[in-house]
């Protein structure tokens, strides 16, 4: 029988307490004397985060936008809640505070950028056929700035205040292939996506380095698309096929999750190549901001499939390794 | 897999954890439904959020009134308002 010693070069450590785990330690196998325990150390990430209640939002909504940079560092803005608002709130990881309200109240909009540092663009204000309308958030209050070339609403959108991508949506043309880039001044139009659809998810950094997944009108799509700073090409498709999904995360670590129709509570995790399902979501839902990336994400309000104005938020938490507890079985 | 169903408003926070979502299954339903693992942790939940529990027949009748209002609701809407966006709500069954 080969021995630990033999194998790892080294007898089994004995520790007294779990260890704060790096890269280097994933495999090991210890011995906790304070618990009696024998462990080991793997790897962690999406595949074993879940998710868990958040703060309920002060204005209950669906259509919503967000943006942020985890679960705990968010902005959600616009919606609906019988009718159009420009409503704003913050989250700080325990409770949602309200802010200055968006100068266009509207739905279906999107953004990108920080809870500090952000930006909000295009969306619906019935009757209306779409806005074009983009604001920047300094932390306090929105500005206008320059509109999108083309007015749609439902698309996708991720990026900073001074470096976002805008694409698909509706109804120029219904559902759009068109991109606009966002270079903190002006929107730019560059080349179109393969697939037409509304109500994409989005993940990415800047307006060089952006996924596109899901969507669709009339039906759902489970395509992917990636997106270089120059065109856009198709990479491996989600498993769930849905629209109007939460996206978050970068071109080589997003989270996919919820979506409709029907809603949809399955999240997906994307690792440059593929995508894997991992936790669902407890509320099955579409239209709902979604924030952070894909270890730390947030999802709030949307419409459950019967109530439309959910003020529900649930927070994706994956660590990057787990110590697990070797047991008999 | 079994399961319990309870009625219970979410409050927000820690209605429920991380960890409660590694013990059993959850899954939020319209009518404040609840589809719970039926193990000891899933009790434990339903206690600790005082849970009023149903039968999966009670809970199904539920969940079905709150979609077939939201049916008539939309059935009244103007037909403007029936967009790609807003599709007519579907019932479905609980596991």
């Amino acid at each position: 029988m080969s021995e630990y010693k033999g194998i790892k070069g080294f007898q089994v450590q004995t520790r007294s307490e779990d260890p704060s785990p790096t890269e280097a330690q994933v495999g090991d196998f210890y011995y906790n004397s304070t618990t009696g325990q024998f462990k080991t150390i793997n790897e962690g990430g999406a595949p074993i985060g879940t998710w868990a209640s958040g703060a309920n939002l002060n204005s209950t909504r669906y259509a919503v936008a967000g943006t942020g940079a985890s679960n705990s560092a968010a902005l959600v803005f616009g919606g609906y809640t019988n009718g159009p608002t420009g409503a704003t709130e913050q989250y700080d990881g325990s409770s949602w505070t309200e802010l200055n309200d968006l100068n266009q109240a509207r739905g279906y909009l999107d953004g990108a950028g920080t809870y500090t540092a952000a930006l909000a663009f295009a969306g619906l204000t019935p009757p209306s056929p779409g806005e074009g309308e983009t604001e920047t958030w300094n932390g306090s209050s929105w500005t206008e700035v320059n509109d999108i070339n083309n007015v749609r609403y439902n698309g996708g959108g991720d990026g900073t205040q001074t470096s976002a991508l805008f694409f698909g949506g509706t109804p120029n043309p219904s559902p759009s292939v068109l991109t606009e880039s966002w270079d903190g001044t002006s929107w730019t139009e560059v080349n179109d996506l393969n697939t037409a659809r509304q109500g994409p998810g989005a993940a990415g950094t800047s307006n060089t380095a952006s996924l596109a997944f899901g969507g669709g009108y009339p039906s759902n799509t489970v395509n992917t698309e990636l997106w270089d700073g120059s065109s856009w090409t198709e990479v491996n498709n989600l498993n769930t096929a849905r629209r109007n999904l939460g996206g978050t995360g970068t071109t080589t670590s997003a989270l996919a999750y919820g979506g409709r129709p029907p809603n949809q509570s399955v999240t997906e995790s994307w690792n440059g190549t593929s995508w894997t399902e991992v936790a669902d979501l407890a509320l099955a839902r579409g239209d709902s901001a979604s924030a952070g990336v894909a270890l730390s994400a947030l999802m709030a309000g949307g419409y459950d499939g019967a109530t439309p104005f959910e003020n529900a938020t649930e927070v994706f938490s994956a660590d990057d390794f787990q110590i697990k507890t070797v047991t008999q079985s | 897999m079994a399961y319990k169903y309870c009625t219970a408003t979410n409050w927000g926070k820690n209605f429920f954890t991380h960890e409660e979502r590694r013990q059993f299954h959850l899954s939020g339903h319209p009518g404040e439904v609840w589809v719970v693992g039926d193990n000891l942790y899933g009790d434990q939940w339903i206690s600790k959020v005082a849970g009023a529990i149903k039968t999966k027949e009670e809970a199904q009748a539920i969940v079905t009134g709150e979609i077939e209002a939201a049916q008539a609701a939309w059935d009244a809407l103007p037909d403007e308002e029936k967009t790609d966006t807003n599709p007519r709500p579907v019932v479905y069954n609980l596991p």
